[in-house]
């Protein structure tokens, strides 16, 4: 259950609200509070990743093999359960050694594993601490994005209610609660360096 | 006399974009693994007029393969 008002630096800046702006704020957080226990609970499971701490999910899928691009990955553990999907730790036995490789297998029934296969790499490396790291970087760069929209969302849903100098702050501080367990950034940055990140990698959105 | 006018139903038109939650429905997937699919450049985004991501009807089908 997320408490905004016991984080000390949302609840210094929830102080300086005036009432219709802490209404503002508390709307959003009941419209979307599915997807704010979404992102807490994904930034919970990023900390036990990079902690090292998802030992109990691993032993269940330690015999299962799964065939991506090609080549036979045993499943070393699981990293994250999505619902649908789960996030895999694989190994490859190579001549060089082992590679590893972070993947997302789907539910064998959805439409999207029937089309494009139950398993998909995500990333592959020959160092599997390293590897976990940057999935957990990018993991947290989805996050962001996730986050983006959800104040989007919150901005049209809140836009009639007041000017747009009074609805800034509740926007900020809704971007606040939302990446409280991220490494800080401002929603202005975030859009930046997503803009310089799209362009190198020619994503469009 | 003449008979009533018959109402006739309206065209049934496709939608041309869908939110993230209709289009992790439509795909199967959570809906995280879609913003994961937008964030990795598998699939394209766009935005509404303020600013709402939604997924455009023809990168479903292209990601369903059923263009």
């Amino acid at each position: 259950m997320i408490e905004p008002s016991k984080r000390t630096d949302l609840s210094v800046f929830l102080r300086r609200f005036s009432g219709s702006q802490r209404e503002a704020y508390d709307e959003a957080l009941r419209a979307f509070g599915d997807d704010f226990r979404a992102v807490e609970t994904i930034c919970q499971r990023m900390r036990a990743i990079e902690n090292n701490t998802t030992e109990d999910s691993a032993r269940e899928d330690q015999s299962t093999v799964v065939e991506m691009e090609g080549r036979r990955w045993q499943v070393r553990s699981c990293l994250m359960k999505l619902g649908q999907s789960e996030i895999l730790l694989c190994e490859s036995a190579t001549e060089r050694g082992s590679e590893f490789a972070v993947a997302e297998r789907f539910s064998d029934d959805s439409p999207y594993a029937r089309a494009n296969g139950p398993c998909e790499l995500l990333l592959t490396g020959t160092d599997s601490d390293r590897l976990r790291h940057d999935y957990v970087e990018c993991e947290r760069k989805t996050l962001r994005l996730m986050a983006t929209d959800i104040v989007t969302q919150a901005q049209g849903r809140l836009a009639e209610k007041m000017t747009e100098q009074k609805l800034k702050p509740v926007l900020d501080a809704v971007w606040l609660t939302l990446t409280n367990d991220l490494p800080r950034q401002t929603r202005r940055q975030t859009y930046e360096v997503d803009s310089v990140n799209r362009r190198r990698h020619k994503i469009h959105i | 006399m003449d008979s009533a006018p018959k109402i006739e139903d309206p065209p049934q038109t496709e939608r041309l974009a869908y939110s993230i939650q209709e289009a992790a429905d439509m795909l199967g997937v959570n809906y995280f693994s879609v913003y994961r699919l937008i964030q990795r450049g598998k699939l394209r985004a766009c935005r509404a007029l303020r600013g709402k991501l939604l997924v455009p009807r023809s990168e479903l089908l292209r990601l369903l393969k059923t263009e």
